[in-house]
């Protein structure tokens, strides 16, 4: 008779454990991995890492994870370790233009075997994500395709590929000087450096065809656009490589390169909703 | 020696079984009455919930929307008698609104020919009038003539040098005096779009869910990933909505089905779109039917628990009735059981105990008969080898050899063999009525050569009772009593002695009758019932014995008459013929 009462005493100790243990849903007791996502710098200002970060924290918030930025410098990369110290990162976003700063960088991840994404640059065996070359020489040489003559500056050959396609029959003169006296032409500068150049020269009166570059940089976009000195503008999309990045990190297994697409912003439709995060980057 | 294991199913089980399929059919019918009921109910809990969410934040932005078109509207009722081309008091006005609210980026008056008759902060316009004119909310508000208020998408707005601002512009046409003639115009105010943004970001449907805004034409206007959209990393399924526009529906979307809450803003006609994931919704079901389903787990298991305690308790009285009945049925009568507990148990344990007292009395009456037998034996058999009979026979038997008698010594001395053959009789209890006649006989054989003329005896006895079973050597002491007390020493007439042996059809009778001096009324009603040490021993002695061996039913009889003798029966049951035991 004792076993009746030995039976209920488990039973009643039973509906303690699940009272106390049994509610909890399994995934509340599972350590979900928030581990955090890193993203290195080489200085922590400007309008593109501003739009960058702001994908890059979407997409770490969509996984529940919080986005760090660390300035790297060769000093602190000299010192073998990063600034996080001993915390673990579920995958790390190299914003770093100095081939050597950002090498240190990736060699410092690999051996703490921390998934890394390097953002507009081009890096083996690492996941890449930068603005899509050929699609923005797409964009540059759909708008010129109207024109007879086309003088095209700069780019890689990507950019140059994208934009020959699509010129058709037009004249195409590569890294010419600008004739001011050609009929019906228009001057597409592939690069950033090509724009601002050329940007400057019809500025200055030097020319007056139309001009359709890729993006001179925050503090020209609007004023070219606005005085009349670009007709159109190539412009990337941070936002949408800073969400791309971050999600390749936690989630891209294979070493592949993802090219994020880019905008051809005119005058007309600079003042759109679409186009306000790429030309005043600035604005709420 | 190993306990005998018990057979069959125990109460306590059977309670036990029946308390918990009371239990079970219960919980089950709960279980399945109450799921699929709060399931659904759950489901309609949590859209409903995400109705009232987003008709919340309808209703907030409406509010929003209603100050600022209420601060619009003030913005054209201030306007003085005659506007001039600063219109400065009423830019002053304006400058107090702007400043209460910082929703406000501007206010402007524009002619009706576009050029600016006052603005706030005193910007100056990026284009010409012409261009101005040529702008959707002017045209508009300006067609509208003061009646409706326009209301623009967010966009960048570049009116002024310098200055770039996202905003939701309003417009609204007005009328006002100019140089004595009504002149028409346009008011704009532009409100900043985070202000709007914010009051529908960060508002949670669910795990995922997330609230969107969609203009009259159906085109978004806020959005969460506006942005992933835009730069086409992201895509909103707006078939489903666009096509009930309000209300209610479902679609799929990324391989999710999704609740989808329209509401419309009451000033815009823009729809604001809460969107809920069904499998949120269903995680929600399921982690209440995983607390439900370990509620009823610890119901059963409570349940199970509780029937087992109740069925020990319940069945403990009756354990202790078991428990005790082992006691009884192993030897041990001096328990009893407590009378405690439910009203039938008590009785119960109340009529044990009556019961057990009643054995033990038994079992005491019993043992106490079974030890007056034993003695009453032993004294028949003391009786039958009395030291003064055998002393007087064996001094006879000398006396007879002294004087050459020695036929009659050998006559005596075998009867007095036999007379101790059959007393003995290998210790059996029960013989023959032969052989209880030969006893007699022998004995009396004995007497009479003792005695001489001073008696007289026969035996007779139907050939029929001869066969018969008798308890041993209860008619000698009845003849020993007649020869010891019923001759008549006065008398020279000897003693006559009848013995006789019978049988009726159910019973054995044996009679020892005399014709002696009989006996008084008070001997005779004492005879059979006398304490010890009285006279008559020998024949209470058998008259018990035969009531101790057959029953009260049986025993002596005596019939005595004073001086004219005394008749004594014995009445036996029949034990059927064969060899005595």
């Amino acid at each position: 008779m004792k076993k009746s009462l030995i039976v209920s005493a488990v039973l009643v100790t039973a509906v303690l454990f699940l009272m106390i243990f049994g509610f909890d849903a399994p995934a509340a007791n599972a350590p979900a991995d928030q581990t955090p996502i890193l993203l290195l710098v080489e200085n922590d200002t400007g309008a593109f890492l501003m739009q960058f970060r702001q994908g890059a924290q979407l997409a770490a918030e969509e996984q529940d994870r919080e986005l760090k930025t660390e300035v790297v410098t060769a000093a602190t990369l000299g010192n073998g370790a990063l600034s996080g110290g001993s915390q673990i990162f579920g995958g790390a976003l190299l914003l770093i233009g100095d081939d050597g700063l950002r090498a240190r960088a990736l060699s410092l991840l690999d051996e703490l075997d921390i998934p890394s994404v390097v953002v507009s640059q081009t890096a083996a065996a690492h996941v890449t994500v930068s603005a899509d070359q050929k699609q923005a020489g797409i964009l540059a040489g759909s708008f010129a395709a109207g024109y007879d003559t086309v003088f095209l500056w700069g780019g890689g050959p990507e950019q140059c590929a994208g934009a020959l396609g699509e010129l058709g029959e037009a004249t195409v003169l590569i890294s010419n000087p600008i004739d001011p006296e050609a009929v019906n032409a228009c001057v597409v500068a592939l690069d950033e450096e090509s724009a601002l150049a050329l940007g400057k020269e019809k500025a200055a009166g030097a020319w007056d065809h139309s001009f359709v570059c890729w993006d001179p940089g925050a503090e020209f976009r609007a004023a070219w656009l606005e005085s009349g000195i670009a007709q159109a503008m190539v412009l990337p999309a941070p936002y949408a490589m800073g969400y791309k990045a971050a999600a390749a990190a936690l989630w891209a297994k294979p070493v592949t390169a993802f090219g994020v697409e880019n905008r051809l912003v005119t005058p007309e439709n600079m003042y759109d909703a679409q186009c306000v995060k790429q030309v005043f980057p600035l604005l709420h | 020696m190993m306990a005998k294991r018990p057979v069959g199913r125990s109460f306590n089980a059977m309670l036990t079984v029946t308390f918990m399929s009371c239990m079970g059919v219960l919980l089950v019918f709960v279980a399945m009455s109450l799921i699929p009921r709060l399931s659904s109910m759950l489901e309609s809990y949590a859209i409903d919930r995400t109705r009232e969410t987003v008709l919340q934040s309808v209703n907030t932005v409406d509010i929003f929307v209603d100050n600022m078109l209420s601060t619009l509207y003030f913005t054209t009722t201030v306007l003085p008698d005659e506007v001039d081309d600063q219109a400065q008091s009423w830019v002053s006005q304006m400058e107090l609104i702007k400043a209460s609210n910082s929703s406000i980026i501007s206010i402007a008056l524009f002619n009706e020919a576009g050029a600016l008759l006052g603005s706030t902060g005193g910007g100056e316009l990026r284009q010409a009038p012409q261009k101005v004119r040529e702008e959707e909310w002017f045209t508009q508000a300006l067609s509208w003539g003061g009646t409706v208020t326009y209301f623009s998408k967010p966009h960048v707005q570049h009116l002024f040098k310098n200055q770039y601002a996202y905003v939701i512009t309003l417009a609204r046409g007005v009328y006002y005096q100019k140089d004595n003639r009504m002149a028409r115009g346009v008011v704009m105010m532009d409100i900043d779009y985070s202000s709007l943004s914010s009051l529908i970001e960060g508002i949670s449907l669910g795990e995922s869910g997330y609230i969107y805004v969609l203009d009259r034409r159906g085109e978004l206007i806020a959005h969460p990933k506006l942005q992933l959209i835009y730069s086409g990393l992201y895509t909103e399924e707006l078939e489903a909505v666009n096509r009930f526009w309000v209300g209610q529906g479902r679609d799929q979307a990324q391989g999710r089905e999704r609740v989808l809450i329209s509401a419309s803003l009451n000033q815009t006609r823009w729809r604001m779109v809460g969107v809920a994931y069904i499998d949120e919704i269903l995680a929600m079901q399921s982690a209440f039917m995983r607390t439900l389903t370990i509620v009823i787990v610890c119901a059963a298991f409570l349940s199970f628990a509780v029937a087992s305690v109740m069925a020990y308790w319940i069945t403990r009285p009756i354990r202790r009735l078991e428990s005790t009945m082992r006691s009884v049925e192993a030897g041990d009568l001096n328990v009893s059981l407590a009378e405690t507990g439910f009203r039938e148990m008590r009785a119960v344990a109340s009529a044990f105990n009556l019961m057990l007292k009643r054995i033990r009395a038994l079992m005491d009456q019993i043992l106490q008969e079974q030890e007056k037998k034993r003695l009453y034996e032993l004294n028949a058999l003391q009786a039958q080898i009395n030291p003064h009979f055998l002393y007087n026979t064996l001094d006879s038997i000398i006396w007879m050899e002294e004087r050459g008698r020695s036929r009659e010594a050998i006559t005596m001395v075998s009867a007095l063999a036999k007379l101790f053959r059959i007393s003995i009789s290998k210790g059996r209890s029960v013989i023959t009525v032969r052989e209880e006649l030969e006893h007699v006989r022998n004995y009396l054989i004995i007497q009479k050569m003792r005695f001489k003329d001073k008696f007289t005896y026969e035996i007779t006895a139907q050939e029929e009772a001869l066969g018969e079973r008798t308890v041993k050597l209860i008619v000698q002491p009845l003849v020993e009593n007649a020869i010891n007390h019923a001759i008549d020493e006065t008398q020279p007439e000897a003693l006559n002695i009848h013995i006789d042996a019978g049988v009726t059809r159910e019973e054995l009778i044996f009679t020892v009758a005399d014709d002696g001096i009989g006996m008084p009324p008070e001997v005779l009603e004492s005879l059979l019932t006398a304490p010890a040490g009285k006279s008559g021993i020998g024949v209470k002695n058998v008259h018990e014995r035969i009531q101790l061996t057959y029953g009260d039913r049986y025993g002596l009889t005596v019939h005595s008459v004073e001086d004219e003798g005394t008749t004594v029966t014995i009445r036996l049951p029949r034990c059927g013929k064969g060899e005595a035991v």
